[in-house]
């Protein structure tokens, strides 16, 4: 197998996704000349708009290498080690495309390096950045540790000696730059709807992108079978749904006890707009997916597909509430995303689809799915039998 | 140094703009929109504070004793004491003088924006139109406050409604003034303890509310109430290295245990 060459299947979708990139970039070089003011409808009154919205996601959603990696590494249930290891490629994946979608956001992108050299300490945004950068590189780490396994096995046996250590850590810095997103709006106490206006914002941030890790973590092993035709271990599936809905219970609890102690409980029932998408928030995030492993029907393929794909809405949900939803009593309706913005966060979400297809074929360490005695068979023949038609 | 401020009386504001005029030509900026390009008053009923335009003095219509008034309200950097642009920006690109004014240094910014969407009195605005833009706001002439100088808005005021000094004093005259007259003032000084307290200090005859000042502030530094998360910082990391590990150890200890009873495992290959 170490003779296998590089390959990469070009199908009808991945080649409309290259160019959608290509494009992006070409664009991408006339916002740079153009400024942001021409190219996308962000103005004094909305700083922030989709793509900030994006990367906030994108961050949650990543969360999943993290969650992941707690579950494997940290408690040791090593029956989840596959899915941890494609969690840690997806997620890295995901912060490449955080920082992608900021060089195209930030206003001096020339400037990106000043932090380092003068730092604002006391900012949220100061602490998100040095943990996503110490977190990326710590990933990094653990990638190279994944890929010399086979490889390079005499490298891989030295590494061994550090790995625990770095395994750790990088348990530790998503920590700070989850819930520290959380906090980048405790500094608008005044602006942000009192629903989501909260002291314990960094908490729940925290503690939502923890558990809809294994949501994702379980799509992509769905998606990934059915690419390979491989078959799905559901029990395996269900213990992670059970993990992340006790958890879903205990941010339930904390989210209700924090309405009842700032008052805001009655708010949520008005039944306006703001209260509505709240609403939905939390029945997607944490209510139906509880009841949902509660059902015999959370036993069925469907039941942790449902489960999953509501989490991550419900989540996507609670970020795009806090960025957009809470915020619009205060910033008024006078934004919506120009083409470009729409487009290049298109552009650059296919490139990094494009990246994890071309890594999951070419590197069978990350296919190797539990269950399988045979894996090694399996990762041979795998890309022959690769479904076309799935992407 | 003594913290420097600036007291404005509503009332005693005719709208004329000359501030706003002496703030461009003190700041060297034009009087054409640099994106619409057309000309436009810094003062008026339409008049916002842009990129180029620091300062305004907006038009506002108010109801005073059941009759509508018109007011004029001079808008600008508050040069708030705990400056929530300045600990929010991750690039420490704001400072205070020893005057007491929030200073921006575009050399540093990268431009992320969150100290716009940060300060309570949405002062920060952007260079839209430029392909490296800077942050723009009123820097309190801070040149000439070093000077010991009044700021050029102020030092141009025919009817005394800008009013510069140490900012000591100016509260408390503020209140001698409002208690002097209770019928007219409302008994507030806008900016005494609002996000903890700003340098320029505002008093008048008509509800803030009504004049468009934001009402719902809290009464304490906004940094202050952020710092209470940021502090937990290092708690965190310290608390989630020494939690992981602890389960780190025991779990593996529980799984090589495990292994030497021969149980059967899953996973081959152990640390
Ligand atoms: S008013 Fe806004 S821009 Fe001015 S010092 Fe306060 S927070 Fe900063
Ligand atoms: S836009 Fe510039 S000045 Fe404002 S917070 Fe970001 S880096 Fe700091
Ligand atoms: S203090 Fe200076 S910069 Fe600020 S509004 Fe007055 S003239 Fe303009």
């Amino acid at each position: 197998m170490a003779s296998k060459r590089w390959n990469f299947r070009i199908t009808k979708t991945r080649i409309v996704m290259l160019v959608i990139f290509l494009l992006t970039l070409l664009f991408m070089v006339w916002r740079y000349c153009v400024g942001l003011g021409a190219s996308t409808n962000l103005n004094d009154a909305y700083p922030w708009g989709l793509w900030i919205g994006a990367d906030m996601n994108v961050i949650a959603l990543a969360g999943a290498g993290f969650s992941m990696a707690i579950i494997t590494h940290v408690f040791h249930i090593h029956k989840y080690e596959p899915m941890a290891r494609r969690c840690l490629l997806i997620s890295f994946i995901g912060y490449v495309l955080v920082l992608l979608i900021l060089i195209v956001e930030i206003g001096r992108w020339d400037n990106f390096w000043r932090p380092f050299v003068s730092p604002g300490i006391h900012s949220p945004m100061f602490e998100v950045y040095m943990c996503i950068v110490a977190y990326m590189i710590l990933q990094a780490i653990e990638l190279v540790d994944v890929g010399t396994e086979k490889v390079a096995p005499n490298f891989n046996k030295k590494m061994q000696k550090i790995m625990p250590v770095i395994f750790v850590i990088a348990c530790v810095v998503p920590l700070g730059h989850q819930a520290s997103l959380g906090s980048l709006y405790l500094a608008m106490p005044a602006k942000l709807d009192g629903i989501w206006a909260s002291t314990a914002m960094p908490w729940l941030f925290l503690l939502s992108s923890f558990f809809v890790g294994p949501a994702v973590a379980i799509l992509e092993y769905l998606w990934s079978s059915k690419r390979y035709h491989m078959k799905t271990d559901i029990d395996m599936l269900r213990g992670l749904t059970r993990i992340s809905a006790c958890l879903m219970a205990v941010y339930l609890v904390i989210k209700i006890a924090d309405l009842v102690v700032r008052g805001q409980l009655g708010r949520i029932f008005e039944f306006s707009a703001v209260s509505n998408l709240f609403l939905l928030e939390i029945c997607l995030l944490t209510i139906v997916p509880i009841i949902i492993t509660l059902l015999p029907f959370g036993k069925t393929k469907g039941g942790v597909m449902v489960f999953s794909i509501s989490a991550v809405c419900g989540l996507i949900l609670t970020r795009v509430n806090v960025v957009f939803t809470g915020m619009h009593a205060h910033l008024g309706g006078g934004y919506f995303p120009t083409w470009f913005e729409i487009f290049s966060t298109v552009g650059l979400f296919c490139i990094c689809i494009l990246a994890y297809l071309y890594i999951t074929e070419n590197f069978p360490i990350f296919y190797g799915l539990p269950g399988d005695a045979d894996g090694e068979t399996e990762l041979e023949s795998a890309p022959s039998g690769f479904n076309q038609a799935i992407m | 140094m003594a913290i420097k401020g600036v007291l404005v009386d509503i009332t005693k504001c005719v709208g004329c703009g000359s501030c706003t005029v002496a703030c461009k030509m003190w700041n060297n900026q034009n009087y054409v929109n640099p994106e619409t390009k057309e000309t436009e008053n810094a003062h008026g009923f339409e008049a916002e504070l842009d990129s180029n335009t620091w300062t305004t003095v907006q038009y506002v219509k108010a109801q005073k004793d059941g009759k509508e008034v018109l007011r004029y309200v001079k808008r600008q950097c508050m040069h708030c004491q705990d400056p929530s642009c300045s600990s929010v920006c991750f690039a420490h690109a704001f400072h205070q003088t020893e005057e007491g004014a929030v200073q921006y240094d575009p050399e540093l910014c990268v431009g992320c924006r969150y100290c716009m969407i940060a300060c309570p009195f949405d002062i920060p605005k952007y260079e839209w139109e430029k392909a490296f833009p800077s942050v723009m706001k009123c820097q309190f002439c801070s040149s000439k406050l070093a000077q010991g100088e009044a700021p050029a808005c102020a030092s141009v005021c025919p009817t005394n409604a800008l009013v510069f000094g140490d900012r000591d004093a100016l509260l408390a005259k503020a209140h001698e003034i409002i208690a002097a007259e209770p019928d007219k003032y409302v008994q507030h000084v806008y900016g005494e303890n609002e996000v903890g307290g700003t340098n320029w200090l505002y008093i008048s005859d008509v509800p803030f509310g009504d004049l468009g000042f934001p009402t719902n502030l809290p009464q304490t530094s906004v940094p202050s109430n952020v710092h209470k998360f940021t502090r937990f910082t290092p708690a965190i990391f310290i608390g989630g290295a020494a939690l992981w590990s602890g389960v780190y150890l025991y779990s593996s200890r529980r799984h090589k245990v495990a292994e030497h009873e021969g149980k059967h495992e899953e996973e081959k290959h152990e640390e």
